[in-house]
């Protein structure tokens, strides 16, 4: 465990020192001052549209940190050679992979958690504020997230170039996030094959459409049943362990 | 004597698509423990293809290794090998203090021992003063340094070094030369590969030149030199047997 | 694909409705750097607005609604018809993942209300900040602040700031004449806009539903100033829109007798 936390301390250094993360955050601090005084008719304590901006733009700037990182875990460290230091050590590969998953889900968490912080902040300022439980559903589900995009975009990685995976990846997020319900009302009305070959891929496909509970918690709707949510995060685990062990078998016999 | 590197028959063939190239054919090579074994060749000849063989990088070959009694491909046969690569690149965002503690914590070295080993391998290569400064902003020599340090780090009983000298002035060269003959009398096994033949010369107890995926000769320099009639450079020696073998 | 995407807004339309037009310099931030994708996101900014007053639930999501198909609420407002076209049975027991997904989608119906429709507000704001030609945000917007918020002065000049951009928009007009004859009940100021309406309508931007109300409009305006000579002369111009509407003739029929009286 030692050698995985490592590596993946590594990884969070690379993220604070680069200084890319400050730039997300300066940009979420402006805008989150002028979402927040703005006047609209003269009247107060409008507070919706500042939480659903407010927590989407939070979201996106993690994804965008969680992907970007991830992708490039594995290839920076065969471009710039640094990975023969590393496999040169008592590391195997599984640890390897498992140590720079861990970097880049730690680097993004703390950076969805900064701004989650930020905008928790500022919606308690603003007025309306957010139920207790909701709040933390939606950032464990957000780390859950972070800890899908990481792994899909590890494993994306080994196959294609950097940006490859990288738009990859981002069209599989947004494509899921938008057309899960038609997916869903397509595989229903289908039969036969198409509907084995349909459930196939719908069982392959990361669901992101779980942890979009951006409607609950801008709305104040009641939070997500405690089974479903354990269950989600259940599916995050086995779901995140899957593909990095695809990832391990994609490396396994890779000669860098 | 003990053999800390055993290799016999080694065969490494890389496929990619249709095309198969053969990076060596049926080598053998044995490094006694305690000997410093230079390992020469033209570029192309397979030398990093053995090094990272032996450093278990190359999951699949024919043939048998044995790295201090392990396979290579075990992580822990790397525990006590040192490892230092022929490009010294190391992550610019991190101190050479910072890349020591990530290695030490990967070899599983205590965090009590850690700091004072840390000391003592930068120390021992002239990076004392620098250990706390971004790496972005060092030099191909002090980078070149950090390599060597962080191969020494776990306090190795076998260290691979690939180019150890590229990018050091002269005087740094001697340092490192002065070091790795330090080492060998702290009874530590040096197998390093270079193009510095001259520094080979002065130090290897035994050489193995390659050419083509293939060992062409081995032994000790001066016997192989003394079996020539007139007295030759180890240089001369490699560069006739090199094109000699080519007409 | 996003470089398709913006150059289908701005080819062929670029040079002539942006550089070219009239007033350039006047128009404001988001004409000017965005063009004509402004629409486009002023269009979602509209639609967010909805979205809000439906507590945050997209139209696939009320139409997955749960409920008894066939029962009509207030709070369906019309929906029903095409739920039965989309709704659809739960996915079978077994499918973990469908199942989960459905648990966390909404699929209620519920409107925003006691006060809470100031939320949709900021939607609608930027929608006309982004395009000052969405007629429907400034009508909506001021029904809000209106009826549902009290905020007439605010209605009034949300209209107004649309006026300056659609001066030739009846929809606007219309509007401003029911807060003066409802909220105001200032006739003589909603008759005046009611007749600018009726005169900007026209068969191209108007239908014949649209025409009527306004008619009727002018007609109730001058009734309830007391000229009923007026008010049955435009009832009756409604009669001839709507031959069979019982209530209209009636209406006549009524200020007829009173006007002979």
């Amino acid at each position: 465990m030692k050698q995985i936390f490592a590596i993946a301390i590594n990884c969070l250094k690379e993220l604070w020192r680069k200084k890319d993360i400050y730039t997300f955050l300066v940009l979420f601090f402006i805008l989150f001052i002028f979402l927040i005084s703005e006047n609209f008719f003269g009247i107060r304590d409008i507070s919706r549209y500042t939480k659903d901006i407010g927590f989407t733009i939070a979201l996106l700037f993690s994804l965008i940190i969680a992907v970007t990182f991830s992708v490039k875990q594995i290839p920076s460290e065969v471009e710039f050679k640094t990975i023969y230091a590393l496999l040169a050590k008592p590391l195997t590969r599984f640890q390897l992979i498992i140590g720079k998953f861990l970097g880049s889900f730690f680097t993004s968490s703390s950076a969805f958690s900064a701004l989650f912080a930020l905008f928790a902040i500022f919606v308690y300022i603003k007025g309306e504020g957010v139920a207790p439980i909701l709040l933390a559903q939606s950032y464990i589900l957000g780390l859950c997230l972070m800890s899908v995009l990481c792994s899909v975009s590890t494993l994306l990685s080994l196959f294609f170039t950097t940006s490859g995976a990288a738009t990859l990846s981002f069209i599989i997020y947004f494509g899921i996030t938008w057309f899960s319900d038609m997916l869903r009302n397509t595989l229903l009305d289908s039969g036969g094959i198409t509907k084995i070959l349909g459930l196939i891929f719908y069982y392959l496909i990361p669901h992101y459409e779980f942890y979009d509970i951006k409607i609950r918690l801008v709305h104040s709707w009641e939070p997500l049943p405690t089974t479903i949510f354990l269950l989600i995060i259940v599916y995050s685990l086995v779901y995140t362990y899957t593909l990095l062990f695809l990832s391990y078998l994609g490396i396994k016999r890779r000669v860098f | 004597m003990e053999n800390y590197i055993e290799i016999s028959k080694l065969s490494v063939n890389y496929a990619s698509g249709k095309n198969h190239f053969t990076a060596l054919s049926e080598i053998n090579l044995n490094v006694k423990r305690g000997e410093i074994f230079g390992f020469l060749g033209p570029n192309g000849a397979g030398k990093t293809t053995t090094i990272k063989t032996i450093l278990g990088m190359i999951p699949e070959y024919r043939g048998n290794v044995r790295i201090l009694k392990h396979d290579p491909r075990s992580a822990s046969a790397r525990q006590r090998i040192g490892y230092m690569p022929e490009i010294a690149n190391y992550y610019w965002y991190l101190t050479p203090n910072e890349l020591m503690k990530m290695y030490g914590r990967i070899f599983g070295i205590s965090s009590k021992e850690l700091p004072e080993k840390i000391n003592h391998v930068l120390d021992l290569v002239g990076l004392n003063e620098s250990k706390n400064r971004l790496m972005k902003i060092f030099s191909k020599g002090m980078m070149q340094k950090v390599s060597f340090a962080q191969s020494l780090l776990n306090d190795p009983e076998l260290l691979i070094l690939d180019e150890p000298t590229t990018g050091l002035d002269p005087i740094a060269r001697l340092k490192m030369r002065n070091v790795i003959k330090s080492l060998k009398n702290m009874g530590k096994t040096i197998f390093f590969s270079s193009h510095e033949l001259s520094e080979v010369e002065m130090i290897c107890d035994e050489i193995a030149i390659i050419k083509k995926g293939k060992i062409i000769t081995s032994g000790r320099p001066d016997k192989l030199l003394s079996e020539k009639k007139e007295k030759e450079t180890l240089e001369s020696y490699f560069i006739n047997l090199i094109e000699g073998r080519e007409r | 694909m996003a470089a398709i995407f913006f150059m289908a807004s701005f080819i062929n339309n670029y040079e002539e409705t942006f550089f070219l037009a009239k007033d350039f310099e006047d128009k404001g931030f988001f004409y000017k750097v965005l063009g004509e994708f402004r629409k486009v996101l002023s269009d979602y900014a509209f639609i967010r607005a909805d979205e809000y007053y439906h507590s945050g639930l997209t139209i696939q999501n009320r139409l997955n609604e749960k409920e008894d198909l066939f029962h009509e609420s207030e709070e369906a407002h019309g929906e029903s018809a095409k739920k039965m076209d989309y709704a659809k049975n739960p996915f079978p027991k077994g499918n973990i993942l469908a199942f989960i997904s459905e648990e966390v989608a909404l699929s209620e119906h519920m409107h925003l209300h006691g006060g809470e429709e100031k939320e949709l507000l900021p939607w609608l704001y930027y929608s006309v900040k982004l395009d000052p030609n969405n007629i429907n945000a400034y009508v909506i917007g001021s029904d809000w602040l209106n009826t549902r918020l009290n905020k007439t002065n605010e209605a009034i000049d949300f209209l107004k700031l649309g006026l300056t951009e659609n001066p030739d928009s009846w929809q606007i007009y219309e509007e401003l004449g029911r807060i003066s004859f409802f909220k105001e009940k200032n006739f003589n100021m909603s008759l005046s806009y009611f007749q600018k309406a009726l005169a900007l309508q026209n068969q191209d931007n108007a239908d014949i539903f649209e025409r009527g109300e306004v008619l009727s409009f002018v007609a109730a305006s001058y009734e309830k100033l007391g000229d009923k000579e007026k008010a049955t002369q435009y009832y009756k111009e409604k009669r001839e829109l709507f031959p069979d509407n019982p209530a209209v003739q009636k209406k006549v029929e009524m200020l007829e007798a009173e006007t002979e009286l």
